[in-house]
């Protein structure tokens, strides 16, 4: 035990860095700029936590006039037992496979089981910070609208621990044995992004399954009942139904026995991980870093063909790019195929009846203005846009080989377009697929789509060169494992925040032109220039920033 | 040609300095081996050469440009080998190879002449189409190496470049660090190989605590330390505190 209790502190330094931070606020000389940035942060964060605080207060109103209050609970643990489920996939993959730590490790005297448990440990706790702003918000808002008792406020601090233990526990499994098919074959890198996304395509179909139960009598069943949400739920997913009624229930006996299945069910499947990760982790760990390699020697001809001819500094990063990404699973799914694979979500939603209130919105918009149809379509493209972590991750992503980029002959202002370039063709492919869903779910007309993906198009270039330039302020260089530069990136966080209050900014503009009776066509053209200078004033922006900061970046 | 004249670096707020005061000229057709014991600022000096590092104060010129004033002329002159041949795994060596190829300017023929010509000299050619990640210890270094020699660069800055080498390989590497100052290029590297340094070396120069404690060339090396000692004693005396 004390073994493992060693490799979990071990493991918990060597992921959060806490000497290293801890050393940095005592010896860096920029360390008050630091810390004013993270202040900055927060108090822009303020004006989007009182609309979350709204918008929770009036979802509570809503939910009290039916008498199902308790689903705002409901909502709030299911949420962040989905992020979990389908985020905490690629995050388990990438925590137990791909940890730069792990070639140390296997040669040490440890069982398979110290090391899974230790890095599930890190996970769990990582995972606490990942649903916080998800979870916390509708429970502290539901303890403090309904004026919840004493015993809620308590079990909240054990409901919220166990949250993510069943679903990550879970994803474990599958990535457990994923790996383990993974191991045995030659093309590894590509059977993980292919198995990744058979099980969120199954993740997605358990949804879509989920909500078909939708149907007007199931409905009238749900609101006519007592906790009719929290049942419904609870049939397709119980650890969400324990969660919830344990907080509702209190210390009553039902609610200590719903805290007891959660625990026990938490318990149980914890430990069916760890007996499958005797079996197997170190069959499908050891060697997959192993690559198919032939030894061929490329005859005259073929050395001719491969050798470039020349091209353009920009053009040779811009591929160098391309190539990293695509060619490492973690950043593929997080970055690239995201934007892939949250249309698809709204079109399988859509196409099941469950994404009936996306296509309602939209028709809602079209019968309230015209151009409110254009808008709201161009927010949805920017969303599924610029949802992706390419550009604000752009220079963390090099991580140990940064030096590379210091060392080449190639001017920083280069350097950036060429990472730019490739941030936009990012930031496209997610801009066409939620057009093609708009198309096949919703039948927007093809003129609509047209100024609205304009409109999208130099949104998201604003917002890439935002992303680009949180990322090149303090650039997360030193990883562990790849998936820290994309999906544990501050940066990536703080570029969403920007998203986020640059579409509010939009949104809020075009509401007051729309009032001021303005034309649409006015209003249009009003936020396509406002979106365009914005992207023009940060490109300058970023390139000046760029000129004083690559340099001062010590690899 | 490298002039450091009156560098110094500090960490943690002044309290370490890795480089204190150095002054130093690398002549054009010299190969100079820097030698120090751990920690010492081997491998600083060579990161604030190739512009890795800012120095606190103090001028570095390579072939009299100076490297924070027009760093971009300086990099085009310069290729570097750090001491862990850490490069973009997912890339095939010929990938890896084409793109410092691309960002050098190198052309197309000269490319494949080059190219050709070190695969075969570092037996490597059987594994260029392979990914970077299926490599060695030891081909990670001779692709990093190739990259290097690749552009025929006027400056060559080399940490510990022949760690994990093969002797066939070392051999070859030695070679073409003569042929390179034999054209005239400048040579600079570090290293704890003591026979290297005295056979290779047309001069040496000793780091200690950040202060060039000696430098000369061998017989000046000697005749300093006052008897017909071998480098190793020269080290050994040179760095005792």
């Amino acid at each position: 035990m004390s073994r493992l209790w060693s490799l979990v502190r071990v493991d918990i330094k060597n992921h959060f860095a806490f000497a290293a931070l801890w050393w940095q606020i005592r010896h860096n000389r920029n360390r008050w700029r630091t810390l004013a940035i993270v202040l900055l942060v927060t108090v822009a964060m303020l004006p989007l936590m009182y609309a979350f605080f709204l918008f929770i207060n009036s979802l509570y109103a809503i939910l009290h006039a039916v008498g199902q209050e308790s689903a705002l609970i409901v909502m709030g643990v299911i949420a962040g037992q989905m992020v979990i489920f389908i985020l905490g996939l690629f995050y388990v993959i990438s925590a137990f496979y791909f940890s730069n730590d792990l070639e140390r490790l296997i040669p040490l005297p440890l069982k398979p089981r110290e090391v899974v448990v230790s890095k599930l440990i890190v996970v769990i706790i990582n995972e606490y910070f990942t649903i916080m702003p998800v979870v916390l918000p509708c429970l502290l808002g539901y303890g403090i609208l309904a004026r919840a008792p004493l015993d809620f406020w308590i079990l909240l601090v054990p409901v919220y621990l166990l949250l993510p233990v069943i679903p990550l526990t879970l994803s474990a499994l599958l990535a457990i044995g994923l790996m383990r098919v993974v191991n045995l074959s030659r093309q590894k890198d590509a059977l993980i992004i292919a198995g990744s996304l058979l099980l969120i395509t199954l993740n997605i179909l358990f949804q879509m399954r989920t909500h078909q139960e939708g149907d007007n009598a199931a409905i009238v069943r749900l609101f006519a009942e007592k906790d009719g949400l929290v049942q419904m739920i609870g049939r397709n997913f119980p650890p969400s139904k324990w969660a919830s009624q344990s907080l509702t229930l209190g210390f009553s006996p039902g609610g200590l026995l719903q805290l007891l299945l959660l625990a026990g069910v938490s318990g149980l499947s914890v430990f069916g991980m760890i007996a499958l990760a005797e079996k197997l982790f170190y069959k499908g760990v050891i060697g997959l870093s192993e690559i198919a390699a032939k030894r061929r020697k490329f005859s005259p001809a073929e050395m001719e063909k491969r050798i470039s001819s020349g091209r353009h500094p920009i053009r040779a990063i811009f591929l160098r790019e391309v190539r990293l990404m695509n060619r490492t699973p973690i950043y593929l799914l997080n970055g690239v195929l995201v934007g892939v694979i949250v249309p698809a979500i709204f079109l399988a939603g859509a196409k099941s009846g469950a994404g009936g209130s996306l296509v309602a919105v939209f028709k809602r918009l079209e019968s309230a203005h015209a151009t409110t149809l254009i808008l709201g379509l161009a927010a949805f493209f920017l969303v599924c846009g610029c949802i992706n972590g390419t550009a604000s991750s752009t220079f963390s992503r090099e991580g140990r080989h940064f030096w590379l980029s210091k060392v080449i002959p190639v001017p920083w202002r280069q350097q950036v377009a060429a990472k730019f370039l490739h941030s936009y063709v990012v930031s496209l492919i997610g801009i066409v697929a939620a057009a093609v869903v708009a198309a096949v779910a919703i039948g927007i007309p093809a003129a609509s789509m047209v100024l609205a993906a304009l409109l999208a198009l130099a949104g998201s270039a604003a917002l890439n060169v935002a992303g680009m330039r949180i990322d090149l302020a303090r650039p997360l260089l030193k990883w562990t494992n790849p998936a820290q530069a994309i999906k544990q990136n501050l940066n990536v966080v703080f570029a969403m925040i920007v998203d986020l209050g640059f579409m509010a900014a939009c949104g809020f503009l075009a509401h007051y032109l729309i009032n001021a009776g303005l034309s649409g066509t006015l209003v249009y053209f009003v936020l396509l220039a406002v979106a365009s200078a914005a992207a023009w004033i940060a490109w300058r922006e970023l390139l000046t920033f760029a000129d004083k900061k690559y340099s001062g970046i010590e690899a | 040609m490298i002039e450091i004249q009156n560098v110094s670096k500090s960490y943690n707020k002044g309290t370490v300095r890795a480089v204190d005061g150095l002054d130093l000229t690398v002549n054009p057709g010299e190969i100079f081996g820097f030698l120090g014991p751990n920690g010492a600022g081997k491998t600083t000096t060579i990161k604030l050469i190739v512009g890795l590092l800012r120095p606190d104060s103090g001028t570095i010129l390579v072939n009299g440009v100076d490297n924070q004033i027009a760093p971009f002329r300086c990099k085009a002159m310069t290729t570097y080998v750090p001491d862990n041949p850490d490069v973009y795994e997912r890339l095939t060596g010929m990938e890896y190879l084409n793109f410092i190829g691309d960002v050098y300017g190198v052309a197309g023929a000269q490319r494949l002449e080059r190219i050709s010509r070190w695969a075969d000299i570092f037996e490597i050619a059987a594994n260029l189409g392979n990914p970077i990640q299926s490599y060695s210890h030891g081909m990670r270094q001779k692709i990093v190496l190739m990259a290097a020699l690749l552009p025929e660069p006027e400056v060559i800055v080399l940490d510990e470049p022949l760690v994990g080498l093969d002797p066939r390989a070392a051999h070859e590497l030695k070679q073409a660090m003569h042929d390179h100052c034999r054209r005239g290029g400048t040579l600079f590297f570090s290293t704890h190989i003591m026979e290297v340094a005295e056979k290779l070396c047309d001069r040496i120069g000793i780091i200690h605590h950040g202060k060039l404690v000696a430098s000369g060339t061998m017989p000046e090396l000697k005749a300093n330390a006052g008897s017909d000692q071998s480098l190793e004693n020269i080290f050994l005396e040179a760095t005792e505190k």
